[in-house]
């Protein structure tokens, strides 16, 4: 599954990031490496935004961004 | 030797930089504050060196112009010195930046924002730390000049960097990160639409209410103008100088000056939700918004800082990570009623609204509806990607506030006190003299032999008058100029209530001042710059003629108009571009 199909509350770990080289360096330099560990902490109503924590960090990050992190339960 | 200052966007490099070198960097609780090098000659460890604050990056090859600006110039300077600027908290996350940055070169570690570390849970041995780096690591925060200089002094003197992958262990701990309470209010549009709605009416009713502090202040200030020093003007004997005093310099710069109490609460406001943290939080709220009408979250800092000035809102959009999302921004912060454009609304306002603030607030919700329409009518066909890391959440530091606040305050009584004098003096001569410069009438002087052609400009909304026009143009130079115009050449605001709308409508809508266009420049290329400025003044113009139009009533028909277009802008679709080539020339045969 992708980080755009979590719901609010779900702790997930990411397997894999499947943006261009530049947006992929900004997500891992944010804390989201293959193997780390996200909480979504909020969605909005249309489900256009997600604000998620990683160990280090706390970020808001678009659908379309989201749905280009895999990530597993 | 140039000594450079590397982080993430937010670590308080701006912050180390004026503690060290005691300069002036423009410092915020947000990401993206620092959009250029700024270099500072100081002395460190005994040594005189070039201090450099560069704008915040992420990654080496970050995506967004800042980090490009800052890459570019590390580039530049292989040999420099780092001081490598990193919260506590992002350490270990920060340590591949660290690494690629300072490979090859003296570095040292400033660690900054500790006690919020420490109570969140964080743990730290600064020795170790020290040990598995193999660099200098120091606590900035809470330190003296002295010892800090002392600390940075350490950077000339540290083992040149070799590239590694680091393990902190046992020598770090990372702090909790998740919703504190006020983080899980500030983050829900239940709470914090409401709650950024009345804070924004509180700082308009404070600032352009009646009886409120700020036209308090602002009367107290015409009075000192209006009374006592032109009653002193009044008793010189020379005619010249006493035409200079009382008729030129005085109600004009007066009149400009009348207005900085009230530019003074807008910047306090500005600041309290710059320093606050609240600037991050409404960009995760409103992005949904923004993406509507081809924007993102990111672009409100630009937008909120256009409220304070256009041409530092526009160095802003260097932030932003996409360069088409730049130029739309870009076009619309000229509609975001910058502070210099306050004098101006407030003398006009008084023309067709009883009460000030009523008149005030309505030029300014106009403003950002035209930005977003004219965001709506460029937007493109992709969605602009929105990431951006969550400032901390801080109630202002007061002194921080009060610093900020002077410092803003200084800079607008330096450019009253040069450009805007300049602007005075020569309008009151070239309007006091004819060409035999001789004392006389403004309609017999040399600025109405100049601009007489000119008064063609606003006769369709009743102001057939060269005065007008020039007060109109004098935008050009600084907002400010318009207001002290009218009351140079006019005595205030002559006209009636629809003429007064029409001419707040193209202040507003009309191209930004010159430093605004040079910034403008800067991001964009002149001529870009120059066709947006040539655009905006026309349709600024074209758009005052329809104002005036619907204050005499023509107001019926603008659902008639307006629905259509903002339909069409609304629901348009971007069809691609299909193309068939013939005989190896492309050629277009439909959207």
């Amino acid at each position: 599954m992708v980080l755009s199909e979590c719901r609010r509350g779900a702790r997930v770990q990411v397997l894999h990031i499947h943006a261009e080289e530049a947006l992929a360096l900004r997500l891992r330099a944010l804390g989201l490496t293959a193997g780390a560990t996200a909480t979504v902490l909020r969605v909005s109503p249309r489900r256009k935004v997600f604000l998620v924590g990683t160990e280090e960090a706390l970020f808001a990050l678009g659908a379309p961004v989201a749905a280009q992190v895999e990530v597993r339960p | 030797m140039k000594v450079l200052l590397v982080g993430n966007p937010n670590a308080g490099k701006s912050t180390l930089f004026n503690a060290l070198g005691g300069g002036h960097a423009k410092v915020g609780n947000w990401h993206g504050v620092t959009v250029g090098a700024l270099e500072q000659e100081m002395t460190l460890g005994g040594r005189r060196v070039t201090l450099v604050d560069l704008p915040g990056m992420y990654a080496e090859q970050g995506m967004s112009m800042e980090e490009k600006a800052a890459r570019s110039y590390l580039a530049a300077h292989p040999a420099s010195p780092v001081i490598f600027v990193c919260e506590c908290g992002a350490l270990a996350r920060c340590l591949p930046l660290f690494f690629a940055v300072a490979a090859g070169r003296r570095a040292v570690i400033a660690l900054t924002k500790a006690k919020r570390f420490f109570r969140s849970g964080g743990r730290m041995d600064l020795r170790l730390l020290e040990k598995r780096l193999g660099v200098p690591v120091f606590v900035a925060e809470g330190l003296k000049k002295r010892a800090l200089l002392a600390q940075a002094a350490r950077v000339l003197s540290a083992p040149v960097v070799l590239r590694r992958e680091v393990s902190l262990g046992e020598a770090y701990r990372p702090a909790r990160v998740g919703l504190s309470r006020a983080d899980a209010l500030f983050t829900d549009a239940r709470f914090a639409f409401p709650l950024f709605f009345l804070l924004l009416a509180a700082a308009f009713f404070v600032t352009f209410a009646p009886h409120c502090l700020g036209d308090i202040m602002k009367g107290g200030v015409e009075a000192l103008f209006s009374e006592v020093l032109a009653a002193r003007a009044a008793g010189i004997r020379s005619p010249v100088v006493r035409s200079l005093l009382a008729e030129g310099l005085l109600p004009s710069l007066g009149g400009v000056l009348s207005f900085l109490p009230q530019i003074a609460l807008l910047f306090f406001f500005l600041i309290l939700m710059e320093e606050s943290g609240f600037l991050s939080r409404l960009a995760y709220l409103t992005d949904g918004f923004f993406a509507a009408v081809g924007l993102n979250g990111r672009a409100v800092f630009s937008l909120v800082m256009g409220f304070g000035c256009t041409a530092a809102a526009i160095l802003t959009t260097r932030g932003l990570d996409d360069r088409r999302v730049q130029r739309r921004t870009v076009a619309c912060l000229p509609y975001v009623a910058c502070s210099a454009k306050l004098p101006v609304y407030l003398t006009l306002s008084a023309s067709f609204f009883r009460n000030a603030f009523l008149g005030a607030a309505l030029l300014y919700a106009l403003g950002i509806l035209m930005a977003l329409a004219v965001a709506l009518f460029t937007k493109g066909r992709e969605e602009p990607p929105f990431l951006l890391e969550m400032a901390p959440l801080q109630l202002p530091r007061p002194l921080f506030v009060c610093k900020t606040l002077l410092f803003q305050i200084k800079q607008f009584i330096i450019k009253v006190g040069t450009v805007i004098l300049a602007f005075f003096l020569l309008s009151w001569m070239l309007s006091a003299f004819d060409w035999s410069f001789r004392l006389c009438a403004a309609e017999e002087s040399m600025l109405a032999a100049i601009c007489g052609g000119l008064k063609w400009l606003f006769a369709p909304v009743g102001m057939a008058d060269w005065r007008i026009a020039y007060a109109a143009l004098s935008g050009l130079v600084a907002k400010e100029n318009v207001a002290g115009a009218l009351a140079l050449l006019c005595g205030g605001f002559p006209y009636g209530a629809a003429s007064a709308f029409a001419f707040a409508v193209f202040v507003l809508a009309c191209s930004p001042c010159v430093s605004a266009i040079a910034a403008a420049a800067r991001e964009l290329g002149w001529r870009r710059a120059l066709l947006n400025a040539a655009l905006q003044t026309a349709s600024a113009l074209l758009l005052s003629y329809v104002a005036y139009f619907v204050w005499r009533g023509g107001w019926v028909l603008l659902p008639v108009v307006l629905a259509p277009a903002a339909a069409f802008l609304l629901l348009r679709k971007h069809h691609a571009r299909v193309h068939r080539p013939r005989r190896g020339d492309p050629q277009k045969l439909h959207r």
